[in-house]
């Protein structure tokens, strides 16, 4: 009986290579996703997905060859972009055009498949500025090898938000293939970093520095031994950014708080993948009920 | 669930579960909650049909656990359940049927707690709009989510229809301010999710799912400072389309203003108008006027409504006043005058009139008014609704042009644009009609709406930023959404897996391809 590789191999020639630990494909398009799937399933073999954790005998998906910039659409500041390209890459697109995706250097290393089957990890939040949205829409393949298209759209009220059944999921719901990541311009920025003795007192600044209506580009509450740091950075125009800093000092410094430099300032720890919740396991089981995918 | 159901046994069995007993039969209970508050529901009343599809029982439970023993009761009988705020939903969401339990949470109504350092509020899903910011704002803080509709929506309804507010520049829409829920899905399960939690996706898998999944029964809400003061500005540009660009820019900049909102030319001279006839002091609204002369000379025009259109579009934008723009921030107020001072840089280089804080707070006092508009022309014998959808900026004005001319021979149309982001905004078209007959205008009415969503999809938009989905634009869902509806059947299927809550919204009845 032929393995699952040497069906692949004759399916889709030069797909499959053989890594180091283990067997990768390397589609070209979604239509390779599909297929790969659909004979994987008939095999009754598994496709880990890109951004899942590695399991014994099972091929592994990687889009190292679907990494092309389909659009960059600069009205609206989005970005169309295959899931095998770097946040890294794409972040050196929108320099060019004076945009970014606003995160921080050491955050843009992985793909985005990756990055968004692991939980979009260091991506800018809707708690710093509740109108911003990083991810607009996207296209995946779902375990039975359709498609999914959730078109890009500022904000909908068609239903549930499937995307929040897909970041963090380890790729069990979909295989993100292409992405719109929205952008922001590049405007002047600033660092600030503040130690608190209580804890408390921190979560409340950052509370009230966002209530307040500063939003900041990004923020982090970091434990240390003494209590806790809040890290804010500011990026807006001159007369705003320097209004904004004004009262983040004020916020801070009512609370306890006592500046400091940036460059003082406690690391970011790198936050642990989230757990996958129970609904969205049963919901993988019921959209992958063979298991190609791992659920 | 058979055709043959003995509804008093099982009202009696519901009663017994009930603090107080409270579910009813009564007639007068089955007619108030057969239906929201969809245009063409009004047209059926009008035509004689005050409940065309009444439920079989309506209960009101005192907390979730009773909701949850509720839902238990229906999911071992496969009696369908029709969740209920205050029934203020334009899509069609509520439409029980003979043998539906209508689930009315308004007894969930107490603000729990605020906690000041953090900025949270816990709130029971019952609680009214109004009632929920008046008890914020004595212990000086705002949720910041105002639909028109605050006065008769609840917490609950907002959260399953994915709402959004008129300041929603500042504060986002309904799902940026939930913190976490209280839940009680299709079995009977009571289900807690908290942002940052292990549940955390489910929060955004049962917002906006309308009551389809789960039963939302307490929230627990990211709260701001009340605004202490705000700021003014108002802009009129030659053309719509200018005025976008100054939108598009303000919140590309990152300005949050809380108001944003452009009007095209037609639209701008309404609002210009400002409180609406006989609307009492507050500009709380005033519904249900008869029809004057105005009103019932206006319905015979909508009846040829090119000809309306056509004489609309033929009329210079300038003497409408063009198209005019809105801006209030609510911010603190160092920062407010910072961004104040922006957009006025960013408006005037655009080509816009400054035309001082006037429009804003007019605008400020009669915030409420638009929507009891639609009752002298519903009255008079026409129909009128509105049709919320969203698009990137590139799509935008595509899309505007789009729908107009879809909609321009079936109804009259007017347009403005009121939810910016820095990706893209929310049109809100309103578009009246009319026919000779009661039958015509049902006829012209479903005419469309289906041209309407057809633009929408085509032009590439979204179906619905705020409004939700109900039954009015789930026919339209497969053409926008594809497979991912067959994703939300599935995800049903985990939480409700007999699938009473709420059959028939939202989800398009069609078997899944």
């Amino acid at each position: 009986m032929k393995t699952l590789a040497e069906i692949l191999e004759r399916a889709l020639p030069r797909c499959i290579q053989q890594g180091r630990d283990e067997t990768l494909l390397l589609p070209s398009t979604e239509s390779d996703i599909a297929l790969a799937l659909e004979l994987a399933a008939a095999q009754g073999a598994r496709i880990s997905p890109p951004g899942a954790a590695p399991v014994e005998g099972a091929i592994r998906l990687d889009l190292r060859r679907m990494q092309d910039i389909l659009s960059v659409d600069e009205i609206s500041r989005i970005v169309h972009v295959q899931a095998g390209a770097t946040l890294a890459a794409v972040e050196t697109t929108l320099r060019r055009r004076s945009l970014t995706l606003g995160m921080a250097a050491e955050s843009l290393e992985p793909p985005i498949g990756e990055w968004i089957a692991g939980g979009t990890r260091g991506g800018r939040s809707g708690e710093d500025d509740p109108i911003d949205q990083m991810i607009a829409g996207l296209q995946a393949v779902l375990a039975d090898g359709r498609a999914l298209r959730i078109r890009p759209a500022p904000r909908r009220a068609v239903g549930p938000d499937l995307l929040a059944a897909i970041r963090g999921s380890g790729g069990r719901i979909a295989i993100v293939t292409a992405v719109h990541l929205v952008a922001r311009a590049r405007l002047d920025s600033k660092e600030l970093a503040f130690l608190f003795a209580e804890p408390n007192a921190a979560e409340a600044t950052l509370a009230w520095i966002r209530g307040e209506g500063v939003f900041p580009a990004r923020s982090a509450l970091i434990p240390t031994a003494e209590g806790m740091a809040l890290r804010i950075w500011l990026e807006a125009k001159g007369g705003i950014l320097a209004a904004r800093e004004t009262l983040v000092r004020r916020l801070a410094e009512a609370r306890g708080g006592v500046g400091i430099e940036p460059a003082e300032a406690p690391p970011i720890p790198s936050e642990a993948a989230p757990a996958v919740s129970g609904i969205v396991e049963a919901l993988a089981k019921r959209l992958d009920p063979s298991g190609v995918l791992g659920a | 669930m058979g055709k043959f159901v003995k509804i008093e046994p099982i009202r009696r069995d519901l009663a017994a579960i009930i603090s107080g007993g409270r579910a009813s039969t009564a007639l007068v209970d089955k007619i108030a909650y057969a239906r929201d508050l969809w245009p063409r529901h009004h047209m059926l009343v009008r035509g004689g049909e005050p409940a065309p599809s009444p439920p079989g029982i309506v209960v009101w439970p005192g907390d979730t656990r009773e909701v949850a023993e509720i839902v238990r009761y229906a999911s071992e009988r496969g009696l369908p359940l029709v969740p209920y705020g205050a029934g203020s939903g334009v899509c069609g969401g509520i439409l029980p049927t003979p043998t539906s339990i209508v689930v009315d949470l308004k007894r969930l109504r107490a603000l729990r707690s605020v906690d000041a350092e953090r900025l949270e509020a816990v709130a029971g899903a019952g609680i009214i709009g109004q009632h929920l910011e008046d008890y914020l704002g004595d212990r000086g803080f705002t949720l910041g989510h105002f639909p028109s509709s605050i006065y008769c929506s609840t917490l609950g309804g907002w959260i399953a229809g994915r709402s959004a507010g008129q300041c929603s520049g500042r504060y986002g829409k309904i799902e940026d301010m939930v913190l976490g829920l209280e839940m009680v899905d299709g079995r009977g399960e009571i289900l807690r999710a908290s942002q940052g939690g292990p549940d955390e996706a489910l929060l955004p898998l049962v917002i906006g799912s309308e009551g389809t999944l789960a039963i939302v029964t307490e929230a627990r809400l990211r709260v701001a400072p009340a605004p202490r003061e705000r700021r003014f500005a108002a802009y009129e540009f030659p053309e719509t389309i200018e005025g976008l660009e100054a939108l598009r820019h303000l919140y590309q900049a990152g300005l949050r203003p809380a108001v944003g909102r452009l009007y095209d030319p037609f639209d701008s001279y309404m609002a210009r108008r400002g409180k609406v006839k006989g609307e009492p002091k507050g500009g709380a609204g005033a519904g249900g006027q008869a029809p004057g002369l105005g009103t019932r000379l206006l319905v015979r025009a909508l009846r040829r409504p090119s000809a309306l259109n056509e004489l609309v579009e033929l009329v210079p934008s300038k003497l409408f006043g063009g198209a005019m723009l809105i801006l209030v921030w609510e911010s603190e107020p160092s920062l407010a005058e910072a961004e104040l001072l922006e957009a006025k840089r960013i408006c005037a280089q655009l080509g816009g009139r400054d035309l001082g804080e006037g429009p804003g707070r007019r605008w400020l006092a009669h915030r409420h008014s638009v929507s009891y508009r639609q009752s002298p022309i519903l009255a008079g014998g026409g129909f009128l609704d509105t049709m919320e959808v969203a698009a990137t900026w590139s799509r935008m004005f595509p899309m505007y042009l789009a729908v107009r001319a879809a909609l321009a021979p079936h109804v009259f149309v007017m347009a403005h644009f009121s939810h910016a982001y820095p990706d893209g905004a929310s049109i809100y078209f309103t578009f009246a009609g009319s026919r000779s007959s009661e039958e015509e205008s049902l006829a012209a009415y479903d005419r469309t709406w289906k041209a309407a969503l057809q633009a929408v999809t085509d032009a590439g938009g979204t179906l619905s930023h705020h409004h939700g989905v109900g039954r009015s634009k789930a026919a339209a869902m497969r053409r926008e959404q594809g497979a991912a509806i067959d994703v939300v059947r599935e995800l049903k299927h985990v939480l409700d897996p007999q699938g009473i809550l709420n059959p028939g919204t939202l989800i398009p009845l069609e078997p899944a391809s």
